[in-house]
């Protein structure tokens, strides 16, 4: 029977006339660890996962056309299972309720990698002819693990800095906070900050760490910027800017939005005295007054009082702080000659670490990043008017872990091939 | 031979693997952040501590308006140098030197331009200011709404009528009454605020005053959309309009020339179109959206009229789009419920619209 040497794939490896496992490790055929090794190096699991690997992405393709990218990413591919909605499958204007459950992306590649090592484990013979494979196969299990470590530690958020300013926080925009300041200290702000997932889940949140108890009335993932309300619209809240602005809801911001602004969550929430439950008022809290109007060096605190003390309230960002401080020194931002076309941008920064005792000046611009303790400081946008920088801040352990994993695999495949072409030459040549 | 798969004793020794995927931080959280940091607003030089000495003297048919503002401590330096200046201005009768007044010593008095009639600034100094002189032609003295404009820029909160006499200072500037005032607050170093918040537009009486080519436009409109009238003044480039029964909705297209006026000073304009009072450069910042529109992101406003013009409201979305030395005013103003119906045709069409050089 024909064997098929070449390939990138463990399945490929195993022929019915192959009885490597009874022959490499005949003393622990009757283990249950290596039965399940010897079942995961199957080449019907690897097809199937690989089918389902593929319906997975297709049904992740069509949820964005309801939710955002990340979204979409979080619940179908970083996750060990999924629920997928029936709408997908049918236009919007017909409603069809339902859902079922679906191995997500973790899942279908941990069970991969398994699979792929499973089969090495099983068959391990090193030879000079196998190395090629095997280098190649290593490759692949790197790239695997690459996007579990991307997965499982890659932050990655924006640094907002307004020209001749410096900042030393990022924000993750795909996560938001409630965040509840108490500035009455005169050298620091004491912040107590409550996850979206919190708000997210409604009724009361009651803890050590909050200075009042708070009752989320209704919490919007997206909305519009609060606006006068019309006639006949009911308006839950009884302080702050939200009684004479109402927040009006809007569908999430999908993958396939063209204007990819990201959403502006708002929510009503009513805030009590602890222990008693004396009303503080119920107020409106918007993004658009914290991440919105920060970018044009504003911001708009709700003020909440409890025993004679002011709190300052925003539904934001999450927000990282870094133990640098970037200062702006000079944004600029070219376009082509006569048009308004973008052209590049760039930002003349200083960054200033007290804890590793770094001072320097660096220039950012578009395909120039700072690599710096173990962050990559992107240039990704400006403020509005060309008012300040906008940097993506990325950290990612992996981050190299997909250019070793195809450096194994171009190797691999070059020494296998290389090889074959040398026993092929031979041949020819002894004929 | 290959054993029968057992996938559950599989799956259990992968399980801590992949449970990993449900794991999240996502507890309440507490920490404390350094006052002296940029950390309040991410924006820490933002909010400096400003003054502001500024004078409004109506004359004739002109209102003049002097202003000096900058951090607190480079203000009082020059406070002295200000208050001679004011008491130096002399007016005359004359198109090309309708007034004068004596520069301070060690200043140099700069060109002004379109929106501004001078600028002066002390040549070597520890405390660098600017002193800005502007001449807006009419009825332009409204005092109360130029002092509120004047405390919106320092965070400073709006005063009513009543209130004028405690935060301003009347005196008489050759013959002519002027309010000086005094103003400590919060502010953005540098702003480039439009000096007259509020007064309308200096749009060009002809469409095209500066001889530029202007670009012509290219864009995809909803086929109910039934175009209006040409415009008699040639100011507007083309308009539709929507009629459902007695509601009917109104858009407009009208090419500008880049000198046509602050963003804020349009948008007060069509507030009042809509019985809205004016807001100030910060106000107007705070309700500002974007859009996209050819590619760009541009100010988009929508703006509801007052309560008080039941049942003739109006709702009107207007969106400014820059191109080369050419401002575009894309607007949208008819019956509220019949503009949110067409919003989302509105928004489709602005991401239709393509601008390219050459004559429309």
């Amino acid at each position: 029977m024909m064997r098929m040497d070449v390939s990138p794939s463990p399945v490929l490896e195993v022929t019915a006339s192959e009885p490597a496992l009874e022959t490499s490790h005949p003393a622990r055929k009757s283990s249950t660890l290596w039965d399940a090794l010897a079942g995961l190096t199957s080449l019907r699991l690897t097809v199937v996962l690989f089918v389902l690997a593929f319906i997975l992405v297709f049904c992740g393709t069509l949820a964005q056309v309801d939710a955002g990218i990340w979204t979409v990413v979080k619940q179908y591919f970083r996750s060990s299972y999924v629920w997928i909605p029936l709408q997908i499958f049918v236009p919007r204007s017909i409603r069809v309720p339902g859902s079922f459950p679906f191995p997500g992306g973790w899942l279908i590649g941990a069970c991969l990698l398994a699979n792929l090592l499973a089969a090495h484990i099983v068959r391990f013979r090193f030879t000079w002819k196998r190395s090629g494979i095997l280098l190649l196969h290593a490759g692949l299990v790197v790239m695997m693990l690459s996007e579990l470590v991307t997965g499982l530690f890659a932050a990655e958020g924006i640094l907002t800095i307004v020209q001749g300013s410096s900042s030393n926080f990022v924000e993750l925009h795909d996560l938001k906070e409630l965040a509840i300041i108490d500035p009455s200290d005169p050298d620091v702000d004491h912040v107590v900050a409550i996850p979206e997932s919190r708000l997210k889940q409604g009724g009361i949140i009651q803890h050590d760490l909050l200075p009042f108890d708070i009752k989320l009335v209704r919490y919007l993932v997206n909305s519009d910027m609060p606006r006068q309300p019309g006639a006949n619209v009911s308006n839950p809240a009884t302080a702050g800017d939200g009684r004479t602005l109402v927040a009006v809801p809007r569908a999430p911001v999908t993958g396939t939005d063209p204007e990819q602004s990201g959403d502006f969550p708002a929510a009503y929430a009513a805030f009590k005295k602890k222990g008693s439950g004396e009303s503080l008022g119920t107020y409106l809290v918007s993004s658009w007054w914290s991440d919105y109007l920060q970018m044009h060096g504003q911001d708009r605190p709700q003020q909440v009082t409890v025993e004679d003390k002011t709190y300052s309230v925003y539904l934001r960002a999450k927000r990282v702080y870094k133990p640098y401080t970037v200062t702006l020194k000079k944004f600029r931002h070219m376009h082509y000659p006569g048009t308004d076309i973008d052209k590049s941008f760039s930002s003349q920064v200083r960054l200033v670490d007290s804890i590793r005792h770094e001072e320097r000046e660096i220039e950012i611009s578009m395909n120039e990043p700072l690599r710096y303790a173990g962050e990559t400081f992107y240039q990704s946008g400006f403020l509005p008017g060309d008012l300040g920088t906008r940097l993506q801040v990325v950290r990612n352990p992996g981050w190299l872990m997909p250019y070793v994993s195809c450096l194994m695999v171009a190797g691999g495949m070059i020494f296998h091939f290389g090889l074959h072409l040398n026993t092929f030459l031979r041949r020819r040549a002894a004929q | 031979m290959i054993r029968k798969p057992r996938f559950a004793v599989a799956l259990f020794v992968l399980s801590p693997v992949v449970l990993l995927g449900g794991c999240q931080k996502d507890d309440i959280e507490s920490y404390t952040v350094p006052k002296s940091h940029p950390s309040n607003l991410g924006l820490p030089t933002e909010r400096t501590k400003l003054r502001m000495l500024a004078a409004l003297i109506p004359q004739g048919q002109h209102t003049w308006f002097f202003k000096l503002q900058a951090p607190e401590g480079n203000v009082a330096a020059h406070q002295q140098e200000f208050d001679q200046l004011l008491q130096s201005i002399r007016f005359a009768d004359r198109a090309d030197g309708p007034i004068t007044w004596t520069t301070p010593p060690g200043w140099r008095r700069e060109a002004g331009n379109q929106m501004r009639y001078a600028t002066l600034r002390p040549e070597v100094t520890e405390h660098p200011v600017e002193l800005t002189v502007t001449d807006l032609p009419g009825d332009a003295a409204n005092v109360l709404a130029n002092v509120n404009r004047w405390r919106g820029q320092l965070s400073l909160p709006p005063v009513t009528e009543a209130d004028l006499p405690t935060v301003t200072k009347v005196v008489t500037i050759d013959g002519c009454t002027a309010t000086v005032v005094d103003f400590t607050g919060y502010g953005k170093v540098g702003s480039t605020m439009a000096p007259f918040a509020g007064h309308p537009p200096v749009a060009p009486s002809q469409p095209n005053p500066s001889g530029l080519v202007r670009p012509s436009i290219q864009y995809t409109k909803p086929e109910n959309w039934l175009p209006l009238p040409e415009d008699a003044s040639g100011i507007r480039f083309v308009g539709f309009q929507i009629t459902e029964g007695d509601r009917s909705v109104q858009i407009t297209i009208t090419p500008l020339s880049a000198q046509s006026g602050s963003l804020v000073a349009n948008v007060n304009r069509w507030r009042g179109q809509i019985g809205l009072p004016e807001v100030s450069e910060m106000q107007l910042q705070r309700d500002l959206q974007e859009t996209a529109v050819a590619g760009k992101r541009c100010p988009y406003v929508d703006l509801i009229g007052a309560e008080s013009a039941m049942p003739n409201r109006l709702r009107l979305i207007a969106v400014v789009a820059r191109y080369g030395e050419w401002i575009w005013y894309f607007k949208m103003m008819g019956d509220p419920e019949l503009v949110e119906q067409q919003q989302s045709s509105f928004k489709t069409f602005l991401r239709s619209v393509r601008f390219a050089e050459g004559e429309s």
